[in-house]
């Protein structure tokens, strides 16, 4: 009896940080930073900005318990596929694939056209100022050159939009226009659609954390080719990190959906983190603002899987929420099991190509009258 | 009138018994220094202007701080702490146009007072250090440009909490930072302490890696170990500056003590010395230990004084418009008389008034002069009375008013190697930059032996550029400054939330059967759930309280230290608390009037502890002159627990208590023999028990003159009852405790 005490106490002493840092993991397990929904209620859920449905939390952790039984002991590469790609700073695991696209092309003349056709982009004309305009005949900015109050404004604004640089083109609509409006769409049409990168991360939660997946969409050949660079290991954050930023380049259009709020800054925090320099793509075209303008009114709200089901009508089956990511590769750091990976990279694959096909959506829509 | 010789006065209209000491205090002139080199010429002609020469500490801070060491001050309320660093602050801003200063204040209220003061002496030295309040208040849209501009920056630790993960923003103004002020410093002690000790170790890191460094200054109340406190809080030594040049005016403090007098309640008396005071044409304060007091003395004193508009009551919870309202009627002499709790305490500006009565020892000697120095700050002579209460505290400084007057011997502390506390501020300094072997310096001697096991819990990551945070929530969100903890118990009447509460105080608290009182009304709870934290409640008209019975265990673990006092063994380390609520009894008028059983599972923690033995054969002597042992025991339990807050900076809930007449310790020398253990009530330790241990002797001796000096017959709240003793104060044997005590002493003094 005595002995076993001793035993006790053994244990206890050389246990007291492991039992520390227990709580602490449960802690932080309980610390979920989404909301579940109850009955799926829709009107609360408005009011929640990250929540995730009972129903779809409760298939969740149905399918999490699902792909731990169905993987155990499956080696990762067997479960994910990929490849080792050099890079930078040790470079990274790439996932590939592809898709039909089914896209039209751009159409950067017609852009053009209708950028000239916007008296808006003219310092100094606002929406009455533009009816009036319009009634008298002028029905481009180049017609404005004649005019004698508007000719400087007006010779400034065909400057910038015929500059050739789409980056300054989209920076100029945004600005006079506001980062919502079709035309700063339009101005990403006149760049080769070759140049087009679409971003999406997967990450352990908001802010300050691992990325584990950085998802890369380009069109080649009429196909959406995908590469999603995955961290086999948390520790591999800085060189992916490197190899992601090193192939982004600088002189492409990076795409994105909410990625002025969250991707760019979360890339900036994690550079900085590393003490890496940041050289993202100046030219960023954020869907997310142009989508709400657009179809705001209409949707509960304009989350992509939203637009997806409402708008382009594709509906995902067994979709990982994104806020229920963390869990799910934090279940495969703690078994080694890759099972839980493969929902995080059909998340993110579908998210690269719903924003391919919203892309294709708005040339529609933005070129229309 | 004349206020000197106020004592005698108040003499002759009181109860003489009731007048335990009069301290007349001489006042000082101030006492004036010179700087190697003069300040800035814009700082020098504004200090012309005003007609301000500097007092002799506050040359040492401004030589200290530009010799680029850390300081802790010490002076007293109102000697000019705030110009001592801020008057270096402004030098470097104004030398260097990239430099930064943080202050640091313990709550947004502060903060507020303290902008004012920094706008105005910036714009009045003709800079513009742009001083700006970042807190929880600040709105979005203002939060760009004052992490853009300000070089001044008044926050608070929650917020600097939430601000260090976002470091990458901050570049600018952690690059330049050059010196952070923590003011009001002592309320960082004991788990708090350690939290913000950590804290403060993370912003020096980060701000060494945007090639910041920072000296710190820390203002406190004075201390008996202000150098030590420095370097827990900070981690590094800091030059005290401890002599205030400032000029002292003259004055009396009274203790006065009802208890003495028999009957009369301590509010009643402290109401009658206010109106006294007040009738007498003194601007007088008075201050209360609860909102509840405050009000019900506002009230009795306005049936009473001539003329009801000159006497208000001040507290925390009145709308800003009207605490400026009654601020500004004190500065200008309007209102004569002023009920207040402590949140008239800190650097509120109301001028100086003649006198204040504190109703109740205020917990600390510091608290106690921070109030009283509201009286006489013009120069004036002025008056003090601390009017007791039946508490140990209070009764011992009534009958051993030396203790208070003599040098300072509060300790305050904490462990900022908490083990608790420590593992989750490594994780968030771990989502801030990644963790390196370079970091062990900051944090101590268990940073290598917390890493391991936190990646083994996947919270971190090793890698060839340090631990990096990869858990799937925010750490700082699994951090709570305050203390608190996400175990919390929900309690629900009719669909409603009432409260939360954290475990232990559920368990006290929200059992099943449990009265508990409510804003409200008066509810009993009548079911708890363990697995949901859900407690639910009715409402119910009863005539009695509840209270809870449990059983405290100890079981000792690793031991870090063991000091041997003469033959007395001295034990600290960690310890595991076992908590048993077998039962709770309901009262009536204090009288217990049934008990009732619970069912509910034992709650444990791990903390540090300080424990004690000593030969069986003390308790055989004991029996034989006729006291009960286990009385004794737990007499003299309570009285060193009640003690502590005379040598250490807690609250009296801060420390647990326990005493067995055999410790089940196997392989321990004391195993079977008597013994006395003390343990810090918050899970990995405050560093009250560590530091205890350190002046235990001290300790014993002060618990042995409480008990033995208090008049009562066989133990009485001032002496061996404990209001939070789970035993409901059973058994207890007065005369056997001074025995045991003077026993360990004995044998603490044998070689």
């Amino acid at each position: 009896m005595r002995g076993g005490i001793e035993r006790l106490f053994e244990l206890m002493q050389s246990t007291l940080l492991e039992r520390v840092a227990g709580r602490l993991r449960e802690t932080i397990d309980r610390n979920r930073e989404y909301t579940i929904v109850g009955n799926d209620n829709l009107y609360r859920a408005g009011f929640i900005d990250h929540h995730v449905f009972s129903s779809e939390h409760n298939r969740a952790r149905a399918l999490l318990a699902d792909l731990l039984a169905a993987y155990d002991g499956v080696h990762i590469e067997e479960a994910v596929g990929g490849a080792w790609r050099d890079g930078p700073l040790g470079g990274s695991w790439v996932v590939s694939s592809s898709e039909s696209a089914l896209t039209p092309e751009p159409r950067p003349d017609a852009a053009l056209r209708r950028l000239h056709r916007d008296l808006r982009l003219v310092h100094g004309i606002g929406p009455a100022t533009e009816c009036r305009l319009l009634r008298l005949g002028y029905a481009a900015i180049d017609d404005l050159v004649w005019n004698r109050r508007y000719s400087p404004a007006a010779r400034r604004a065909l400057a910038a939009i015929d500059c050739g640089d789409p980056a300054h083109v989209s920076r100029f609509c945004a600005a006079r226009r506001g980062r919502s409006h079709p035309d700063v769409f339009l101005a990403t049409e006149l760049l080769d659609e070759e140049e087009h990168v679409y971003l999406d991360l997967e990450t352990l939660g908001l802010f300050s954390r691992p990325v584990v997946l950085f998802g890369l969409a380009r069109i080649r050949g009429g196909l959406i080719r995908i590469e999603q660079h995955l961290l086999r290991d948390p520790g591999h954050e800085r060189g992916t990190l490197a190899t992601v930023l090193d192939e982004l380049g600088t002189g492409s259009l990076l795409i994105t959906f909410n990625g002025r709020s969250f991707d760019v800054p979360f890339l900036a925090e994690r550079a900085a983190y590393y003490g890496l320099g940041l050289d993202v793509p100046a030219h960023h075209l954020d869907l997310l603002p142009i989508a709400r303008r657009l179809w705001r009114d209409g949707l509960p709200d304009c989350r992509l899987s939203t637009l997806e089901t409402r708008i382009l009508g594709v509906t995902r089956d067994d979709d990982l929420p994104s806020a229920m990511v963390p869990e799910f590769y934090t279940a495969y750091c703690r078994t080694g099991n890759p099972g839980p990976l493969l929902p995080i990279l059909a998340h993110n694959r579908s998210d690269l190509v719903s924003m391919v096909r919203l892309v294709a959506l708005l040339r529609g829509v933005c070129h229309a009258d | 009138m004349q206020i000197e010789g106020i004592g005698d006065h108040i003499a002759e209209r009181v109860p003489a018994r009731c007048i335990a000491h009069v301290e007349s205090i001489p006042g000082e002139p101030a006492r004036f220094a010179g700087l190697h080199v003069l300040l800035p010429d814009l700082l020098e002609g504004w200090l012309a202007r005003e007609g301000i020469q500097l007092y002799t500490h506050q040359a040492e801070t401004i030589e200290a701080v530009r010799a680029k060491r850390d300081v802790v001050i010490t002076t007293p309320t109102a000697s000019g702490k705030t110009l001592a660093f801020t008057l270096p602050v402004l030098e470097i801003l104004a030398d260097e146009p990239e430099a930064t200063a943080l202050y640091l204040y313990p709550s947004k209220a502060l903060a507020n007072d303290q902008l004012q003061v920094l706008q105005s002496l910036g714009a009045a030295a003709g800079l513009d250090p742009r001083p700006a309040i970042y807190d929880g208040d600040t709105p979005a849209a203002r939060r760009p440009g004052i992490r853009a501009t300000a070089r001044i920056l008044l926050s608070n630790p929650y917020e600097l909490h939430q601000i260090l993960p976002w470091h990458a923003k901050w570049h600018r103004f952690l690059s330049g930072l050059r010196v952070v002020v923590v003011d009001e410093a002592h309320r960082y002690r004991s788990v708090f302490g350690a939290h913000i000790a950590l804290l403060l170790r993370r912003l020096l890191r980060v701000c060494r890696h945007h090639g910041g460094d920072p000296v710190f200054v820390l203002s406190t109340a004075t201390l008996a170990n202000p150098r030590e406190f420095a370097r827990l809080l900070t981690g590094r030594p800091a030059v005290l500056v401890e002599e205030s040049g400032a000029p002292q005016s003259p004055r009396e403090f009274v203790f006065y003590n009802p208890v003495a007098g028999g009957g009369q309640s301590t509010l009643t008396e402290a109401k009658r010395l206010f109106v006294d005071c007040v009738g007498q044409g003194l601007q007088t304060l008075c201050f209360t230990s609860s909102r509840k007091a405050a009000e019900m003395i506002g009230a009795w004193a306005r049936e009473e004084v001539a003329d009801p508009s000159l006497v208000a009551t001040y507290r925390a919870g009145y709308l800003a418009g009207e605490r400026r309202e009654i601020e500004q009627g004190l500065r200008e002499g309007r209102l004569r008389g002023v009920v207040s709790t402590n949140a008239l305490e800190l650097g509120i500006d109301v001028g100086g008034l003649d006198a204040v009565v504190i109703a109740g020892y205020p917990g600390s000697i510091s608290a106690t002069w921070q109030r009283a120095g509201r009286a006489g700050r013009t120069g004036r002579p002025s008056l003090a009375v601390l009017v007791a209460n039946e508490g140990p505290l209070d009764q011992y400084y009534m009958r051993h008013p030396d203790a208070f007057f003599g040098r300072p011997h509060e300790r305050a502390c904490l462990d900022p190697e908490n083990p608790e506390v420590l593992a989750g501020h490594l994780l968030c300094a771990a989502a801030e930059l990644p963790l390196t072997l370079s970091d062990r310096v900051l944090f101590g001697k268990r940073f290598d032996a917390l890493l391991e096991p936190l990646a083994r819990h996947h919270l971190l990551r090793g890698t060839p550029y340090g631990h990096v945070y990869c858990g799937p929530g925010r750490a700082v969100s699994a951090v709570d400054l305050a203390g608190g903890t996400d175990d919390r118990f929900t309690v629900v009447t009719d669909g409603r939330l009432l409260e939360t509460l954290d475990r232990t105080h559920a368990y006290r608290e929200a059992h099943p059967g449990a009265i508990l009182l409510h804003q409200h009304g008066t509810y009993r709870i009548t079911s708890i759930d363990l697995e949901t934290r859900e407690c639910t409640a009715e409402p119910a008209e009863v005539d009695y309280l509840t209270a809870p019975l449990f059983s405290t265990a100890i079981i000792p673990g690793t031991v870090d230290l063991e000091a041997r006092l003469g033959s007395l063994i001295v034990r600290t380390g960690e310890v595991t608390v076992l908590q048993d609520y077998p039962a709770f009894c309901t009262r009536r008028y204090g009288e217990t009037i049934g008990v009732h059983p619970l069912d509910l599972p034992p709650l444990s923690f791990e903390t540090v502890g300080c424990w004690w033995t000593f030969p069986a054969g003390v308790l055989e002597a004991l029996r034989l002159s006729g006291h009960d042992p286990a009385g004794a025991l737990h007499g003299a339990e309570h009285a060193v627990i009640a003690c502590l807050p005379l040598h250490l900076l807690c609250e009296p809930g801060d420390t647990g208590g326990f005493s067995t007449i055999s410790l089940s310790m196997a392989g321990d020398p004391g195993d079977g023999c008597p013994a006395i253990c003390i343990y810090d009530a918050a899970a990995g330790g405050t560093g009250i028990a560590r530091e205890a241990s350190e002046h235990l002797i001290t300790i014993l001796s002060t618990a042995r003159t409480l008990v033995a000096d208090c008049p009562c017959e066989d133990g009485c709240p001032s002496c061996i009852y404990s209001p939070r003793c789970g035993n409901d104060n059973q058994p207890l044997d007065k005369d056997g405790s001074v025995a045991v005590l003077d026993a360990v002493l004995g044998i603490a003094s044998t070689p």
